[in-house]
């Protein structure tokens, strides 16, 4: 998630206004999973309690809220809102900084682009776009036009070649080795199919030309032909 | 985090496992090794990608309350073409349409506060909104539990040639178990089965794809031959979960395949830094809830 402000402390404001906006009933509800305990029955607006007993829930989620709690000083609520809103990474600050952040992902090869989460509509998106973008733009960090049409285009990835008609197929099988190619089934022959219930007929080699019975025209015969 | 957002999440997380299988054409690093340098072949800095995943009144559920938001944008095409315009205008990558296949199955005192649950169809919102816009990916999720591979095939095709190339497919499995009660099955399919089922899915799309050569179609108005067979494959799949004959009745995308994208990798990677996000929960997670939560959808449609 991407909140634009003009500071970090402006960002920040923005965001704690917006999970003020979840109803603590939900929050709560959120933060008493992610803490694996009953968190309702903590002061809403005292910070979260020292010593918050271990349950069976993931250990790290646990640690994450507390640590959380500690970082951002939040109280009770608060820090359940932020759950029950969106706990997911988010780049918080001015146009500058969240830039700045992006291009140390990038340079870093953690990742080489996001998918942004928009805070709040219209008005965080037009954040983004109105005020990001052209810092990103400027830095040389994203395009300023679409050089391509199509989506691969834009992303760099080459069209796959197909595998049935192109020598060099050039894109990938999920199922690889032993396992079912479709590719392999073209040269290896394929099963016979039945035709209105009826069996295709055995020892057609030839191409479709007009002669043939009609129980022998149409994709069930184009099988039989190339077997 | 919210249950909302764990369960949605675990959707998406979902194909993280389906990604380390089928890895190909993701936003990754365009295919290449690991490890590549920063800059391309041609000396030009490596840029961003852009992606917008898009819930049309935000991911965050207390967003539909925020000053100026529309409430009711998951109905209200004007206001998703104005947004897919703007980040068209912003020269974003793509516009990605996330899905459920049920309304969650959350207590009902966070599903009366939830916007999160309802919204158009992709296939049918994509459709309209590349009729508004002419460079930005349009991307959707479908599923490969709760669909037919010909349907997928046909309908991310039909997405491509409208679109001129920018459809792209966000491969998932289904991770709410909901789904399977509105499409005649009493469970939800056990993970691995899940995707085996994904794998030979996608091999099964991908190859009624290929089913026409790019000059199948020879349109030839003199000869009266409108199509060349030879350059038509059938498919003829028989695997261990499906059966399809093929040919696809569409022609080849534009993209040759559409864009075959991993955000749940890109999310991973997100939420592995924040540290605030474990593993999504468990269907049997929900036993965690608060006992005064308890009250849920099923319950209300018990009644």
């Amino acid at each position: 998630m991407i909140i634009v402000g003009d500071s970090w402390e402006d960002a920040q404001k923005k965001r704690l206004e917006l999970d003020s906006l979840v109803h603590y009933d939900s929050a709560i509800a959120s933060l008493s999973i992610a803490l694996g305990t009953d968190a309702s029955v903590f002061d809403p607006d005292a910070p979260l309690p020292k010593n918050i007993p271990e349950s069976n829930a993931s250990k790290t989620g646990r640690e994450g809220v507390i640590r959380l709690a500690a970082e951002e000083n939040l109280t009770v609520r608060q820090l359940a809102q932020r759950y029950g809103g969106y706990a997911g990474l988010a780049f918080l600050g001015s146009p500058e900084s969240i830039a700045d952040e992006m291009a140390q992902w990038l340079e870093q090869e953690a990742c080489d682009g996001f998918t942004c989460v928009m805070p709040y509509l219209p008005q965080g998106l037009d954040d983004i776009t109105n005020r990001l973008v052209p810092v990103l733009q400027e830095r040389g960090l994203f395009r300023t036009e679409y050089e391509g049409q199509t989506l691969r285009e834009h992303l760099g990835l080459p069209r796959p070649g197909n595998r049935f008609f192109e020598g060099n197929f050039t894109g990938m099988r999920a199922v690889g080795g032993g396992g079912q190619d479709v590719s392999e089934q073209k040269m290896n022959g394929v099963p016979k199919l039945a035709v209105n219930g009826a069996p295709v007929k055995s020892g057609v080699t030839g191409k479709p030309n007009g002669n043939v019975d009609k129980g022998d025209v149409g994709l069930d015969w184009i099988l039989e032909a190339t077997r | 985090m919210s249950k909302t957002l764990s369960t949605y999440l675990q959707d998406i997380y979902d194909t993280l496992y389906t990604s380390a299988i089928i890895n190909m054409g993701s936003y990754g690093n365009g295919g290449l090794p690991n490890g590549t340098p920063t800059m391309n072949g041609y000396g030009k800095k490596k840029q961003l990608h852009l992606t917008a995943f898009m819930r049309p009144v935000s991911l965050h559920t207390g967003a539909w309350r925020y000053p100026g938001s529309h409430p009711d944008a998951n109905f209200n095409l004007a206001h998703l073409k104005s947004f897919i315009q703007k980040l068209e205008q912003a020269k974003f990558d793509a516009f990605f349409m996330a899905d459920h296949l049920a309304v969650l199955n959350m207590p009902l005192e966070a599903l009366k506060r939830s916007h999160t649950t309802t919204s158009f169809e992709p296939f049918t919102l994509l459709s309209a909104l590349s009729q508004c816009t002419s460079h930005i990916g349009l991307a959707a999720t479908a599923s490969t539990t709760y669909d037919e591979p010909y349907h997928i095939a046909r309908r991310f095709a039909s997405l491509d040639h409208i679109s001129n190339g920018r459809a792209a497919w966000n491969i998932v499995t289904t991770g709410n178990p909901e789904s399977s009660k509105n499409f005649g099955q009493e469970e939800h399919r056990e993970h691995g089965d899940r995707y085996r089922r994904a794998r030979e899915f996608y091999d099964v799309v991908t190859g009624l794809w290929d089913s026409f050569a790019d000059d199948a179609f020879l349109r030839d108005k003199e000869s009266g031959v409108y199509m060349d067979p030879e350059r038509m494959h059938v498919l003829n799949h028989k695997g261990e979960e499906l059966s399809v004959r093929g040919p696809l009745n569409v022609a080849r995308p534009i993209q040759g395949w559409v864009s075959l994208p991993q955000h749940a990798k890109l999310i991973m990677f997100t939420d592995l830094n924040s540290l605030s996000l474990s593993k999504p929960a468990s269907p049997t997670q929900e036993n965690n809830w608060p006992q005064k939560q308890q009250s849920s959808y099923s319950a209300l449609l018990a009644t």
